[in-house]
């Protein structure tokens, strides 16, 4: 059995942590959240993302 | 309606909602969270949608709603959160665009549900599978907005705040420190990070953290919720390579209550629990587990760390 100090088999070890995340882009999307109320008084909260436009700034 | 009470000799309160026992029950002919067009008769009558957020129907907490058509609670409540349009789909097989929304989504009912009259805690968790218990197989999550710090929660954060003020350090800071790069680490980057606790009360529990101390999801930044959603990704299909099917679980996002207080111990994490201890056993909570509330665990969580780590992708490093 193996004491959880001991060192690990190379097949076994922990990835490295050099990786950054594969997925990083730049984040000009902005969170929306439209509210929509059904006939019977419920309501959803719809969320989505969108770029908006540079210009608009 | 749904009822607390407190009961002493445990210090906790029980939820009564005994209008649940009634609720639809894994339907085979029709899905009340797929879209149904405008004037359908599901949950969710519109043609299409990415994350839609709405009040449960059968709330375990919330205001009565036996006198009538639902209304839109003020404070205490519970809601659901449909992941997507797509029946078939899990949160492991989502794009990672959608999962960043997701993050996005849960931040953002933290901070809403949160600063709710009423509400100290926002509970964010996924039941994922027959074997926990779900009722509908739509990929869907919940959120509990409720008025107390449920026990879990509690306890965390009386020992985070001990050590704190013993240590003058974050308890999870601590141990994440002592997990990086163990034995029982999954998974890893710059910014996330996975293990088997050290005292896994689950053979396949895994934690998973961000690296800097972040009180709530809310606080996380934007390369943060992308490492997030990649990490939740690449966590969620490991468990599905490693045991060859869609697996079960219960995901628990813990974090500072909503209680008005600083809470500088508290450092949001996802907990999961996957029920199985192979493929083709189930770990049960028997007489030790819910008569004394002591874990008896069959694995050990350095070996179940590394069969996780065999079941990453091997194309990938870290997350």
């Amino acid at each position: 059995m193996q004491s959880s100090d001991a060192p690990l088999p190379e097949d076994e070890a922990p990835p490295s942590r050099d990786a950054r995340p594969r997925v990083e882009p730049d984040e000009p999307e902005v969170l929306t959240m439209v509210e929509v109320e059904l006939p019977d008084g419920r309501y959803l909260l719809l969320y989505g993302r969108y770029a908006p436009d540079p210009h608009d700034a | 309606m749904p009822d607390l009470r407190f009961n002493p000799l445990r210090k906790e309160w029980v939820a009564y909602a005994t209008e649940r026992n009634d609720r639809t029950f894994l339907p085979t002919d029709f899905c009340p969270l797929c879209p149904s067009g405008v004037g359908g008769s599901s949950e969710v009558p519109l043609d299409d949608f990415e994350v839609v957020v709405f009040e449960n129907r059968f709330p375990a907490f919330g205001p009565d709603r036996s006198g009538g058509r639902p209304v839109r609670p003020s404070s205490t409540g519970c809601e659901v959160v449909v992941y997507a349009p797509e029946h078939q789909l899990t949160l492991a097989e989502l794009p990672v665009e959608r999962v960043r929304l997701l993050v996005d989504v849960w931040a953002d009912r933290y901070l809403t549900l949160g600063a709710r009259p009423g509400v100290n805690y926002v509970y964010i968790f996924e039941n994922k599978g027959e074997e926990i218990g779900v009722t509908l197989h739509h990929p869907h999550g919940q959120i509990y907005a409720l008025p107390f710090i449920p026990p879990f929660a509690e306890l965390e954060l009386q020992a985070s705040k001990e050590h704190l003020e013993k240590a003058g350090r974050c308890l999870h800071c601590d141990e994440i420190e002592g997990e990086a790069g163990g034995p029982r680490e999954v998974a890893a980057d710059d910014a996330m990070i996975a293990f088997v606790p050290y005292a896994a009360r689950w053979p396949y529990e895994v934690h998973l953290y961000p690296r800097r101390h972040v009180r709530s999801i809310a606080e996380l930044e934007g390369a943060e919720r992308w490492a997030l959603a990649e990490a939740l990704l690449r966590l969620t299909s490991t468990y599905d390579r490693h045991f060859g099917f869609p697996t079960p679980y219960v995901m628990a996002l813990h974090q500072a209550p909503s209680d008005g207080q600083d809470r500088p111990e508290a450092h949001m994490h996802f907990e999961f629990y996957p029920p199985h201890r192979r493929a083709d056993r189930l770990k049960y909570l028997a007489g030790v587990e819910l008569g004394a509330g002591t874990f008896v665990n069959d694995t050990k969580p350095e070996d179940t760390a590394a069969h996780l780590r065999r079941a990453l992708q091997p194309a990938r490093v870290g997350f």
